[in-house]
């Protein structure tokens, strides 16, 4: 799979901070891949640099090809940008609004209004064309500057936060433009903390923290990566005094790192075997007699996966 | 970076190939053409003209301005009524003082609104987060200020054009040649991309739109105004011994549109002016222009009495009384060119110091150096 995005060593240092540091990706052609990580991660800053918005300290980033840093110009091209927070031009009319974008790009008049026509129809604002863009919801703001990012025809589609700030079904509404934009060969690079959608969307995922990624991948693989070290948690039937000596039994068991009473009676415990390990613990806990009720991996999730691989990570763990 | 067994990457999966030819899909496909290097002036220019036309505040400020010129224009008539009955030279020199009134008033707008126009026209695209959707654009740091600086002049050269047919009222009663005319509006458009330039460029370098539009304000002064103060104060000083120091430099006054405008009055009267190289001992002829003299800064060309001893001491002016100076016949016209290529010079600077501060990734560098320096730098273990 020829790889379309890709970032080198990617530094970006701010007086007293550095926002990234040393960041590497690699998106393959045709993937909506996430790019995940709490606030401050660098994530903003990645794509702002992607961007041509912001020159690196150091490092090297392609999209297509064509170095963001050396020849920014020809990578505007070849690219769609859509901010965490944005604003539109209140006094324009949708129509209008998406026409100065492609005045911008130089598409002729003669396209333009076929276009335009398009682009609102593929985002659903068809029956918005000549209401005032100050007067849609932000939903529709949000699917507006959508469609200005298409204008060119970008190969890259850049995407900071685009779900932040909107409704459950506006929310639903844009997971489906964007499965749709992949479906005509775009590649989306979005990011967010709201982890369960991008699980959903996401192809691939890079899960960012202090300016480094931390893991990168399809999430099944992280996770399975991740299984060396997963979280087992337990729930016995009975009273709280079963608890403490069940604690005990499986803290002495093979592969068991860690294990401890959680307060709602269930025990957690930290594995590092693989699948037939697993299968072999809970096969010797019911042999020794405890009751088991609930027996399950915790990390099956990229919200699990994410708070599994940052606390693997923190500037501690990684020092 | 440290290495961890979770940050190698993974081989990303296999997709299925991407429905490019699908129905939205081959709709939609307009790859961007070459815009060319300014094509995105006019998509700015017509971006910004659709926000500002829109409604009825435009055409109510110009319907406000042109009622209030008509006004001081009807009023001027009804006061010099009698020179309808007089004769040719009167109305020709009433026809003068419409004229120099008129470039006056237009200098002043120009003057006061051009910072206001453009002073907001970058700072308020940050302000509305919408600035960055408008870098990722292939349009060129220059182009993005160049539609900026015409759109914000455009509704000002409407306003000023708006008023060339109550000038060109000044043609009824004479003295006033078409050529006036041009001169008197190739100062006004000098004057007004000159201005607007600075605030394009207060508002490029500046987040806000308040302490660019105050900044931009205040540079105008200071070359306007400031620069004249400077000359007339430069000009005043006189020596220990009572003798008077050499003139300051005439070119403090160039950036003065209202001298270039008085200059440009006093050759449509074919008589003595103001302005000139040697601008002090000078003094306008009050009769050469019907009575009327054509407007003028403070203290330039003032009458300069003379005292016993033949030094200037100061005093009121009357016109032919002793003691005075005679005045020097200069032809006019000589000062108000300078004035234009001053502006024409400031003109390209303001703009290149406005592309510069546009944003940080789009300077321009020097041909041939195409990766910042910054990027230079290596990368170092944090």
């Amino acid at each position: 799979m020829t790889s379309i995005v890709r970032t080198s060593g990617l530094i970006k240092r701010y007086p007293g901070t550095v926002a990234v540091a040393g960041l590497d990706l690699d998106i393959a052609e045709g993937e909506i891949f996430g790019l995940v990580g709490p606030n401050g991660a660098g994530k903003t800053t990645t794509l702002r640099i992607l961007a041509t918005l912001l020159q690196p300290t150091a490092g090297e980033a392609e999209i297509a090809g064509i170095s963001v840093t050396r020849n920014p110009d020809a990578a505007r091209r070849v690219l769609g940008f859509m901010p965490d927070v944005f604003g539109v031009y209140d006094d324009m009319k949708v129509w209008e609004y998406l026409d100065f974008f492609a005045r911008c790009y130089g598409i002729p008049a003669s396209r333009r209004r076929q276009m335009i026509g398009d682009l609102l129809d593929l985002v659903d604002l068809a029956d918005k064309r000549n209401s005032y863009v100050q007067g849609l919801s932000r939903g529709m703001q949000q699917r507006l500057c959508l469609a200005h990012t298409l204008v060119h025809d970008p190969q890259v589609l850049l995407l900071d936060e685009p779900a932040s700030g909107l409704d459950p079904r506006a929310r639903v509404e844009l997971r489906e433009l964007l499965r749709e934009l992949r479906a005509l060969g775009k590649t989306i690079l979005i990011s967010s903390h709201i982890l369960p959608e991008l699980e959903e969307l996401c192809t691939s995922v890079a899960i960012v923290d202090h300016g480094r990624v931390l893991a990168q991948g399809r999430v099944s693989d992280i996770e399975r990566r991740l299984r060396a070290g997963a979280v087992l948690r337990v729930k016995l039937i009975g009273d709280e005094p079963t608890v403490e000596p069940a604690r005990a039994w499986f803290a002495d068991q093979p592969f068991v790192a860690s294990a401890t009473a959680n307060p709602d009676g269930t025990i957690e415990i930290g594995f590092r075997g693989d699948d037939p390990a697993t299968a072999r613990l809970l096969a010797a806990a019911i042999g020794a007699g405890l009751p088991i009720m609930t027996f399950a991996r915790a990390a099956s999730d990229l919200e699990e996966l994410f708070l599994q691989v940052t606390a693997q990570n923190t500037p501690e763990a990684v020092a | 970076m440290t290495d961890t067994p979770l940050a190698q990457p993974i081989p990303a999966p296999d997709l299925e190939p991407p429905d490019a030819t699908g129905g939205t899909a081959a709709a939609i496909a307009a790859p961007g053409a070459d815009p060319g290097r300014f094509a995105g002036v006019s998509a700015i220019w017509i971006r910004e003209l659709r926000g500002r036309m829109r409604g009825k505040r435009a055409f109510i400020f110009i319907t406000i301005y042109l009622a209030i010129l008509t006004g001081l224009f009807w009023a001027a008539l009804q006061a010099g009524r009698e020179f309808w009955t007089i004769g040719a030279l009167e109305s020709i020199s009433f026809g003068r003082g419409i004229f120099a009134a008129v470039m006056f008033i237009e200098t002043l707008v120009i003057v006061a609104l051009a910072p206001a126009y453009t002073a907001g026209l970058i700072s308020q695209e940050r302000e509305k987060q919408t600035f960055d959707l408008l870098s990722v654009t292939p349009i060129s740091s220059l182009s993005i200020i160049l539609g900026k600086l015409l759109s914000g002049l455009s509704y000002l050269g409407l306003v000023v054009g708006a008023s060339i047919p109550i000038a060109s009222v000044a043609f009824l009663f004479g003295g006033i040649d078409v050529i006036d005319l041009v001169r008197g509006y190739t100062i006004l458009v000098v004057t007004g991309v000159g201005v607007g330039a600075i605030g394009v460029w207060c508002s490029a370098a500046m987040k806000r739109t308040q302490p660019a539009t105050v900044s931009a304000f205040v540079i105008t002064a200071l070359l306007v105004l400031g620069a004249t103060g400077s000359w007339i104060i430069l000009n005043s000083r006189v020596a220990e011994d009572g003798t008077r120091l050499p003139q300051p430099p005439e070119a403090l006054l160039y950036l003065n549109p209202f001298a270039a405008m008085a200059d440009v009055n006093c050759q449509a009267t074919g008589s003595t002016c103001f302005v000139g190289d040697s601008l002090a001992p000078r003094v306008p002829d009050p009769f050469a222009n019907g009575g009327l003299i054509a407007p003028q800064p403070a203290g330039v060309g003032q009458a300069v009495p003379l005292g016993p001893d033949g030094m200037p001491v100061g005093g009121a002016f009357v016109p032919g009384g002793p003691g005075f100076q005679q005045p020097v016949s200069v032809p006019g016209g000589g000062f108000w060119p300078k004035t234009v290529i001053t502006y024409l010079l400031l003109t390209p600077l303001a703009i290149f110091g406005a592309a510069q501060s546009v944003s940080p990734t789009r300077r321009w560098r020097w041909p041939g150096r195409s990766r910042p320096r910054a990027l230079a730098v290596e990368p170092t273990d944090d």
